[in-house]
């Protein structure tokens, strides 16, 4: 073997090793998963909705009953997704709604016991023997999707969980299953907004340009394509960018500096009026 | 040896039949007072019996979009602003070795830590599942991002803490010489210890609605909340002392004269005006940051006029002119007008201002309202129960002035 030959092959093989441990290090942390709803090809059947409640034993609806459009929706202690009908200045557009899955749960972040918890793999899941029922969930979630069922001496907190017992089976979310129009696509997030990106640049008429979840509270698990503004299909476009646990660090951190200057200084405070005290009275008071 | 054993028996014996003694009521039974706490007692009961067979929503009016209700806006987070006054005293009285509030400063410390038990303690009936309540404390899931986490371990040990600073007067009333020196060692630390944890949950309270961005009128949300409620918990807790304390000055036997008492109310409207300063000042500096004039032309706007200029400048003011004419009678108006500021204050940010512009607006249910009083019904109940007993607002014992006497003879003999 030549001497050039050597350093080549040394050169490949240690190329592969480094490949291989980064590839494999890629593997251990794992990338959130989520869904991309194209609300452009959404027909309202509500497939989704009946998919949903037959998976997780809540009252099925009836799907055929169209007098549920005539009132925006919202999703409740036995309904963990609705679909609600909008008048737009592009037609009848029809929305599927659901826990958004946040990036930085600001549930999770509120939650005093963990019971809501975001998974490594993305969705955000309610623990019932760690909860205690105190409903900060609900004061923090900028979506308003926890719900608490009050009539119920032993109530649960009631919301999608991206089927988090079919995921870790290896299956997709039954919602995304069950629709026939191809509305609801189920990955990698990531992957999932470079196909939200495609499909606006490929069709760059037919969309509206931002994609709703991308940025928003810090980004969501479920993205959204939209043919109209946001605003339009009943979003909130005004919640910024920041994940909403960011706005209680700095409290939070406060508190370890409180805890080791209050003392310090209200014993050395002591210490001096105390002093004086001594003086006046000769001894202690 | 035996003789040891057989003392410590025949005091455990002493003991148990002095409490049980103790437990009969004192005085008339039945007081107009009595009969209508009592009805509220039993009312409540009964309401809690329902509350917690067929849920919260079989007693309150709490929905999807108002989770938090009277229970937690009022009782909770109002009633702890109103103890405030126990971390502000034993500052004063232990930290800066002011003497002149001595005479009040246990009655203080336990309405704080009576209002803790059952205010804080209302916590429990709120919550959904309080069987789990445990799990924050022994470990097994510990969410250390929340801000409830803190304020939950802080009302806690604040509890302790403030048990520490009252339980010489327990000891005296036991007539336990030795318990009462070693439990009085601990004051110091347990003041330190307290005022940390109040200013952290005081501060904390303001904290819980800081992800509650999007839901909270922008004149009540800002991130200084949590250094407001701070602030606002100084004077809250002050006002809370007068009030209560020109009540119960009558009410019971005091054995502070008339005129030491005025004295010492009259120091806390001074420090009224202080806190009720920088805390109108701060809320002026996030008004202007938060271009508050945008929102003021409203039904919103006017509420918040009312609250900041009705309920703290003018009472701020009021405790001025009270403090320079010595007029004690105006301290007292003033101090009720101030706690009504503070209950509009803290419902403001809890209930009002909550999503103030929702379709389905949320009032208390009756129910909610009498289990309100139920609970301060029985604190109040407790309360008189243990002034009646304890030295709280009558002097210690003669044997804890010759113990102390002896103490001070020692450590002088030991520095010659």
């Amino acid at each position: 073997m030549k001497r050039r030959d050597f350093i080549k092959t040394g050169i490949g093989t240690g190329a592969i090793l480094l490949t291989t441990r980064k590839s494999a290090r890629a593997d251990v942390k794992k990338e959130f998963l989520g869904v991309l709803v194209d609300t452009t090809r959404c027909i309202g059947c509500r497939s989704c909705e009946e998919a949903c409640a037959t998976a997780h034993g809540l009252p099925v609806p009836d799907i055929y009953d169209e007098s549920v459009f005539e009132k925006e929706r919202r999703t409740s202690e036995t309904q963990w997704t609705v679909v609600n009908r909008y008048n737009t200045e592009k037609g009848t557009v029809y929305v599927k709604r659901q826990c958004m899955h946040c990036n930085q749960p600001a549930c999770a972040s509120a939650c005093l016991v963990k019971a809501m918890f975001k998974t490594k793999e993305g969705p955000v899941i309610w623990r019932g023997s760690k909860c205690m029922g105190c409903r900060f969930c609900m004061i923090s979630c900028p979506f308003d999707i926890p719900k608490f069922e009050y009539n119920s001496p032993n109530p649960k907190i009631q919301k999608c969980i991206m089927c988090w017992e079919r995921i870790e089976k290896g299956e997709i979310p039954a919602c995304v299953e069950a629709c026939p129009a191809e509305a609801l696509l189920f990955g990698k997030r990531r992957e999932l907004l470079e196909e939200a990106k495609r499909r606006i640049y490929n069709e760059p008429e037919k969309y509206y340009h931002q994609i709703y979840g991308e940025l928003d509270v810090g980004g969501t698990g479920w993205l959204y394509l939209s043919a109209v503004p946001f605003e339009q299909i009943g979003f909130r476009t005004d919640l910024g960018i920041t994940p909403y646990p960011e706005f209680t660090k700095g409290f939070l951190y406060a508190v370890p500096v409180i805890f080791i200057l209050w003392p310090s200084i209200l014993l050395g405070l002591n210490h001096l009026t105390k002093r004086e005290e001594e003086i006046k009275m000769g001894g202690r008071r | 040896m035996n003789g040891r054993i057989s003392s410590l028996i025949n005091e455990g014996l002493r003991l148990v039949k002095f409490i049980i003694s103790e437990l009969k009521p004192k005085g008339k039974i039945i007081t107009p007072f009595n009969l209508i706490t009592g009805i509220i007692l039993i009312i409540s009961a009964v309401l809690l019996v329902i509350r917690f067979a067929k849920g919260l929503g079989a007693v309150t009016n709490l929905s999807q979009d108002f989770p938090w209700g009277l229970w937690i806006g009022f009782d909770v987070i109002t009633g702890v602003a109103f103890a405030g006054g126990a971390y502000v005293l034993t500052f004063v009285v232990y930290i800066l070795n002011n003497e002149k509030y001595h005479p009040i400063i246990r009655a203080t410390v336990l309405n704080g830590f009576l209002a803790y038990v059952f205010y804080a303690g209302a916590l429990l009936l709120d919550l959904g599942r309080p069987w789990n309540v445990i799990n924050p404390i022994i470990g097994n899931s510990f969410g250390v991002s929340s801000v409830l986490f803190l304020v939950a371990w802080h009302f806690m040990l604040y509890m302790i803490a403030e048990f520490i600073e009252f339980s010489p007067a327990v000891a005296e009333w036991l007539g336990l010489k030795r318990v009462r020196k070693i439990l009085s060692t601990l004051t110091l630390g347990a003041v330190i210890f307290g005022i940390t944890l109040s200013t952290l949950h005081q501060a904390g309270l303001g904290a819980l609605f800081l992800m509650a961005k999007n839901k909270l009128h922008p004149l009540w949300y800002s991130e200084f909340i949590p250094i407001l409620f701070f602030v606002s918990s100084i004077f809250s807790g002050l006002s809370m002392v007068i009030f209560e304390g020109s009540i119960s000055h009558k009410v019971f036997s005091h054995d502070l004269s008339e005129e030491k008492h005025n004295e010492i109310l009259m120091g806390l409207g001074k420090g009224c005006v202080g806190a009720m300063f920088a805390y109108l000042f701060l809320k002026i500096l996030v008004f202007i940051h938060g271009n508050g004039w945008r929102y003021i032309n409203s039904g919103m706007g006017y509420l918040y006029l009312v609250e900041v200029l009705g309920f703290v400048l003018v009472p701020m003011i009021m405790y001025l002119f009270a403090v320079r004419n010595r007029n004690i009678t105006l301290i007292k108006i003033t101090s009720f007008l101030t706690i009504l500021g503070i209950i509009l204050n803290r419902l403001n940010v809890t209930i009002i201002a909550f999503k103030w512009d929702a379709p389905h607006r949320y009032y208390p249910s009756w129910m909610e309202v009498m289990i309100t009083l139920g609970v301060i019904s029985a604190e109040l109940w407790v309360f008189r129960w243990i002034v009646n007993r304890m030295p709280v607002m009558r002097e210690s014992p003669e044997w804890v002035y010759e113990e102390e006497e002896k103490e001070r003879k020692f450590i002088k003999f030991v520095r010659r």
